[in-house]
Order: structure tokens, then sequence, then C-alpha cells
């Protein structure tokens, strides 16, 4: 497992790498303008409350009635986290794709597998490799935040709730990968399917979670939204919200077990 | 014989099917330590459904393979860690050079003395600079990357699928002199290939499937032998052209000037054939046996019709 994840990371460290710069530049020039958004609070708050509440809903993803976008919180959870995870979770649903989908189409799996590694190594050093990758990228959004405490005072928030709430990211993109390599080793090869499914979770799970905040009839189906249980912004204000946590673990392991145990009935593509 | 050794890859009623469409149906063969088997078909015959069954991409539909008497589906690590395996559409890691990825490979499969000096010494012979990066490589210089990358480990059995596709002649026979080596070291090579005459240098036995059938299994030398072979005369004066027409199992009598020639398929009596000719005046004769290659053809031809 141990040489899989070596050889994966080895030929995915420099998308790793242009992903912590890139958020690291971006991330610095949102929050370059947080202290003009802090010092003119008043106004801003005006700007917001002329939006319709379902705008604000589907950005925040929480209760509309707190919005307060000078807080440093819900400030990051909608100019940031809210729709960064879904472009690493894009990435992540990449990398599933690439390990079987991909490597079955381009040969690559025929070497890989004619070596003495088992299918579940195989499968388990490539969800390593995403793991670390994606903890790498967070952890250039945290050094990244705090440089940003440092330059602008104005952003003034708990170091240790602000590094938990990309623990958040972190488990949100845990369950991503797990329905990515689940569907990637249930879809059968060759086939298109796989991808545009993940991709249709990933995005869809947030548009319907933007929209049960408006629609009524869609609140029931917030539970079963992996955006129902991630939100930096809460974490930032409140802790840790142990429950969301606790269905991110849990769902994520479940969907890998069971990718580890499909994984050796698997039909590779010829 | 060859028969009495022991059998390196032995499969019972193999059989996949890909949804509907059987690949490969009761697949029942045998190749032993120490020789050099070779699988011959045509395209979509089932060789490589069949090397990807006994690797283990592909779980067997009905039947069971072994491989050193380790089942091939729940002792596939194991096995792989004993076999070197070249597929025909070979994808190296690109950005890596030729010894990053040995390097590699040596860690994957275990730290093992020589084994870099083995891929150097392999590399001198095909030529190959280990030190250049993988990407971009032409066909041919991806098949000697593919050879040292198989053979580095010194398996004991080599998995070759269309193994020379690409290479020069030169190189060719480097591979041969190779597969000779791994022979008399008592390694065993299983490969398919679509080149007859590189199979009938290096083969000891041939194993030749169709439609997922396995057909024949026989010694080079018996199926050149047993199957037909050709016959000319060159007669002083008149021939009997059309009395070697009448014999059974005579075929494809052609007459140029004093030459007479013609096909002596397996029920043909030599004996008869003789004693026709010496009825007149024969200055020469000459025994051909046919090629590889012409059996192959003779075979499917045959077939088909």
């Amino acid at each position: 497992m141990l040489a899989v994840f070596r050889k994966s990371f080895r030929d995915s460290r420099r998308t790793v790498w242009w992903l912590s710069v890139g958020f690291g530049l971006y991330l610095l020039l949102i929050m370059g303008f947080y202290p003009t958004i802090k010092s003119q609070a008043a106004e801003w708050q005006e700007l917001i409350d002329s939006y319709p509440e379902s705008i604000l809903a589907m950005f925040y993803g929480g209760e509309v009635a707190e919005f307060d976008i000078t807080e440093a919180g819900i400030y990051i959870q909608t100019q940031f986290g809210g729709y960064s995870v879904l472009i690493l979770g894009a990435i992540v649903i990449v990398q599933a794709f690439n390990a079987f989908t991909n490597a079955e189409r381009d040969h690559s799996l025929d070497m890989m597998l004619s070596l003495p590694v088992s299918r579940r190594a195989y499968l388990f050093g490539r969800v390593l490799n995403t793991a670390l990758g994606m903890a790498l990228v967070l952890g250039a959004w945290l050094i990244t935040f705090l440089v940003s405490m440092l330059l602008w005072p104005e952003f003034d928030v708990s170091v240790g709730r602000l590094a938990l709430s990309i623990v958040s990211a972190f488990l949100f993109l845990m369950v991503v990968a797990g329905y990515s390599y689940l569907l990637a080793v249930i879809v059968p090869s060759s086939r298109h399917f796989a991808g545009p499914i993940a991709y249709l979770l990933l995005i869809g799970s947030f548009l319907i979670y933007g929209f049960s905040a408006m629609v009524d009839a869609l609140k029931p189906l917030q539970p079963f939204l992996i955006n129902h249980y991630f939100n930096m912004g809460e974490v930032i204000r409140g802790g840790v919200q142990f429950g969301d946590w606790t269905v991110m673990i849990s769902v994520a392991i479940i969907l890998l077990a069971l990718a580890g145990w499909l994984v050796d009935r698997k039909e590779f593509g010829v | 014989m060859v028969q009495e050794r022991e059998a390196v890859i032995q499969t019972q009623n193999l059989t996949h099917r890909y949804g509907k469409v059987t690949a490969i149906e009761n697949v029942n063969l045998a190749v032993y330590r120490g020789e050099i088997f070779g699988f011959l078909g045509p395209n979509g015959a089932g060789k490589t459904t069949t090397i990807r069954t006994l690797l283990d991409f592909i779980r067997p539909s009905a039947g069971s393979a072994t491989i050193f008497g380790l089942d091939t589906v729940r002792d596939s690590v194991t096995i792989r860690r004993r076999i070197g395996y070249l597929p025909t559409e070979l994808t190296l890691l690109d950005n890596w050079t030729g010894i990053q990825y040995l390097r590699w490979l040596e860690q994957v499969r275990g730290a093992q003395d020589g084994y870099l000096a083995e891929a150097q010494r392999l590399a001198e012979r095909l030529e190959f600079d280990l030190s250049r990066s993988l990407k971009g490589l032409s066909t041919g210089m991806k098949r000697k990357m593919g050879l040292i990358v198989a053979l580095a480990h010194k398996p004991e059995l080599l998995i070759l699928d269309e193994p020379t596709t690409g290479l020069d002649p030169l190189m060719q026979q480097v591979f041969h002199e190779l597969m000779h080596e791994v022979r008399a070291e008592g390694r065993t090579v299983f490969l398919s290939s679509h080149n007859l005459p590189e199979v009938e240098a290096i083969c000891d036995r041939v194993g030749i499937i169709r439609d997922g059938h396995l057909e024949a299994v026989e010694s080079v030398t018996n199926l050149t032998r047993a199957a037909f072979r050709w016959l000319t005369f060159t007669f002083d004066g008149a021939s009997p052209q059309d009395e070697f027409r009448a014999l059974l199992g005579v075929h494809d009598v052609t007459a140029e000037g004093s030459r007479v020639r013609m096909r002596l398929s397996g029920e043909a009596s030599l004996d008869a054939v003789i004693k026709l000719a010496a009825r007149y005046t024969v200055t020469d004769i000459e025994i051909e046996h046919p090629t590889l290659e012409e059996i192959f053809l003779a075979y499917y031809g045959r077939k088909e019709r």
C-alpha cells in the first residue's frame, strides 16, 4: 500500500503544490478585503439586508436570521469555504477516477496489478494519497489564515477553532473521496457514467441544500445531503459540531470499506 | 519428457464470459517448468483474456487456474511476486527516469540483492539508457524498458504478450538470446505472439486458440512434422502428375518443367508416393517441412472452411 501511495503521491505532488499556492494566494486576496468590510459594517449590513433571503441562504447554508457578513466565521464560509471545498471535491473525484477508470483505459493499471500488490492495497494506497494531498492543501489554508491574522489584526478568531473548521473541510472531502472511490469501483470499466454521477452528487448536494433553505418541500432531504454536516463558519463561531463530525467520519469509513470489499470482486477492463 | 515435468501453469476448464460473450471456454492447458510456450491465435481468439485471467485482472466465470500450484485468484499476490509480465499495451510511469522507476519497483517487490545490477545488465544488452526520462519513448524503446522491468527480478515465470512488437531485428535477436538464457536457467516463459517465425525459433511448444477454445497443444517439432510436408521430384523425362493427384492425401500438385511439387497431408502414404515416382527416372528429391506460419494458416484455413 505504501509503495502505491509513494507512486501516486509523486504523480500528484505538483497538483498539490499548485493547489496550495493557488488557494493560498486566493485566500489572501479574500482576507485582504476583510478589514474594509469590518470597518464598513453598517453599510455592508444594509447591502446584505437588501438581498433576498434565498440568496443568503444559498451561500451560507445556515440560519439566515444570523447572517452578519462581518462576523469572521460567516465571512470565511460564504466567501471561501463553501465553494472552495467543491473545487477540492472535484479534484478528489478526478483522483478517484484516475485510479481506476482512467488507469484501465490507459493500461497503467495492468502494470500496477502485475506487481505483488493486492487490489485492496492499491485502492487504499490511492485513497491515502488523496487524503494526504487534501490535508496538505488544507494545511496551506491554515497557514494562509494564520498569515492573514498577522497581516490584518481585524481578523481575530480562535486559532484552535480555525484549525477545527479546516478539519471539518477535510472530513467533507473524505466523504467525497468515499463515494467517488466507491463509484469508481462499482461502475463497470470503460464507461463514463461514474465521473458525472460523482460530480452530480457533489454539486447537486450543494445546490439542493441551498434550495432547501428556501423550499420547505426540500427540507426533509437535508439530513441526506453532505452539505448539511459541513459549515466552517459554525465551527469557528461555536466550536466542533460533534454530531456533524460523527456522521461525516462514519459515512466516509463505510463508503471506503464498501469500496475495499467490492474492489476484490471487480472485473478490470480489457 | 516435457510432459513429466512440473506444471508451472495449469488450467482446468478455464472459462471467462464478458456478459453474454464467451471469450474463452473450457481451456485446459499445462505449461511446464523450463519450457518456452507460445500461445497463438488471431486477434480476438482469447489470448489476452487467458493471460488476464491468469494474472487475476479478471476472474474465471467457470473453471480454475493454478500457477506454481497456487490458485490464481486466492494467491494472486504471492504468484505475482514470482512472475514477470509484459503487456501488449505498455504504459510506463512517464514522469520518472528508467532508474527511478526501477528503484520504486525494487521496493514494491521487496529488496533483492542485485536487482538494479541485473536491470543495468539487461539495459546494456538491450541498449537502453536507464537515466533517460520515460516520457515520449517510442514503441520499441518502451518495449525495451518493459522487458527490463519484466526480467530484472529474475522471475520463475515470464508472461509476455507480444514481446517483440516494435523491436528492430537486432533487438529481436537479443530478445531470443535472453529467452534462451531464461530457459537454460530452468525458468519458464509463456508468450503470445503473432510473429510465427519467432515462435518457431524460440518456443518448445505452442498452444493454438481459436474462438476461445484451445484447439491444439503440440511441440513445435511435432507440429511442423505432423501437419503436412512439401515434396518435390525432379524427373528426367516424363512425370506422373495425374497419378500423383489420384493418391490419397496428395494435394496441390504443380509441375514446372521437369519439377513436380506436391503437398502431402497426414493421411498420405509417403511409401506409395515414392514407389509411384520410382517407376519414372527421378534425378532429385526435396522434402520440406512447413513453417509454423504455414501450419497456422492452413490450420485456420481448414477450420474456416
